[in-house]
């Protein structure tokens, strides 16, 4: 009997080995959380949107390349903290050409 | 007598290790396997600091998900599942261009689905330090995935969700959008300009502010001479003012695409209209709620980049 309670014991030590393993490995314990097999990057908003107001004018798509410039904030009490490329730069557009072609 | 039962115990212990063990085994073996895909195929060191590489649906109904956008832009879907997520990559003509992960609401809450935003960064956790240094809060710290790359999730100063990623497989070459994929991404916020130097902060890009015909100030976010984004003020009339990223999916003719929208459950919430580039534009909602925009795209119309 002695012999059959080893004979049990081991896979079991095992199956319990191998279930921390797989435990660990599901939510990325062990591994000070930089690597994890579930996915975390799901996030609700707070509820609801209003799309109301986009009359006519109101664009924010990209332009073809070279729209004007403008649109200072100032006098409209908004700031304008962040640097603006130079005004003799143009506006650029999207990327173009079909994909697998370099420009 | 004795010795046949005990043979038999033997036996019916041996056999129920032998399932255990497979079990705990398939279980683990299915863990180790949940990778999300690599972005870019074959992998490049190529690199393209803000740029929108990949976006990411979260939704409280994955098949019915599944079933809308397959259905409007002809997307195919690879299922990830383990522990307590339901993960899938949407395919466009084979390659993969957003995930949709299912992620139940709370009883009682109100929230929304929405389509999170991932930018990339050569660093994530130096785009972290200099995210937080101006204002942002960490959503989801960061954590690498096998194939995919590293990645983090924050909030803005004006609390509009985005993260930010460091692919492995380096990022895809700038080309045209097909239809079916994402080709624009734009902010929608209180005050455009502190936004846009906040961005301008994380990602190095170059902005350019446009003249504008509605009084509102419109930016556009820029790198590598190429726009990636646009920072605009939210239209007047609009109530409920929480900052967001809309992203824009190319579809050949912007008013076919709402309709089919409508009949598939979804609904508009910006009537099609012409834009900067000449083109339809539209944002329509799928049957959860998650805001996204449609637009035209003719190549044939496009400048060439000037330097």
């Amino acid at each position: 009997m002695k012999v059959l309670r080893i004979g049990w014991l081991a896979p079991g030590l095992g199956a319990l080995a191998l279930t921390v393993l797989n435990g660990c490995a599901v939510t990325g314990v062990g591994v000070g959380g930089t690597v994890g097999y579930g996915y975390d990057a799901g996030y609700y908003e707070p509820w609801g949107y209003d799309y109301g107001g986009w009359g006519y004018g109101y664009r924010v798509g990209p332009g073809r390349g070279g729209d004007r410039r403008g649109g200072d904030p100032r006098g409209q009490h908004q700031s304008r903290s962040y640097r603006p490329a130079p005004e003799s730069r143009p506006t650029p557009s999207i990327p173009h050409g079909s994909r697998g072609s370099r420009h | 007598m004795s010795s046949s039962i005990c043979r038999l115990r033997y036996r019916l212990r041996i056999g129920m290790t032998t399932m255990l063990l497979s079990a705990v085994c398939i279980a683990a073996s299915s863990a180790a396997s949940f990778e999300l895909p690599a972005l870019n195929s074959p992998a490049s060191a190529e690199r393209h600091v803000g740029k929108v590489v990949w976006a990411d649906l979260v939704t409280p109904d994955l098949a019915a998900a599944e079933r809308f956008y397959g259905g409007l832009f002809g997307w195919t879907f690879q299922s990830i599942h383990t522990g307590n997520s339901d993960y899938a990559v949407a395919m466009a003509d084979g390659r993969p261009v957003g995930g949709l992960y299912e992620k139940s609401i709370p009883a009682g809450e109100h929230r929304q689905s929405a389509w999170l935003t991932f930018i990339a960064v050569r660093d994530v956790d130096g785009a972290k330090r200099a995210a937080l240094a101006h204002g942002a809060k960490v959503v989801s710290d960061s954590k690498t995935y096998p194939s995919r790359g590293r990645q983090a999730v924050f909030t803005d100063p004006e609390g509009a969700v985005f993260a930010v990623l460091a692919s492995s497989s380096g990022d895809a070459p700038d080309f045209l959008a097909a239809p079916g994929e994402w080709i624009w991404s734009s902010l929608l916020s209180r005050d455009p300009g502190a936004e846009a130097a906040f961005y301008q902060q994380v990602f190095s890009y170059d902005v350019f502010d446009l003249a504008s015909d509605d009084g509102f100030v419109h930016v556009i976010l820029s790198s590598d001479d190429f726009a990636r984004a646009s920072v605009n003020t939210f239209p007047a009339g609009t109530a409920r003012r929480h900052a967001h990223w809309l992203n824009f999916i190319r579809v050949d003719n912007t008013i076919d695409a709402v309709a089919k929208v409508v009949s598939s459950g979804g609904r508009v919430l910006v009537e099609p209209h012409v834009d900067r580039h000449g083109g339809e534009v539209a944002v329509v909602a799928d049957p959860a709620g998650a805001p996204f925009g449609l637009m035209e795209w003719t190549d044939s119309d496009s400048k060439v980049e000037p330097k």
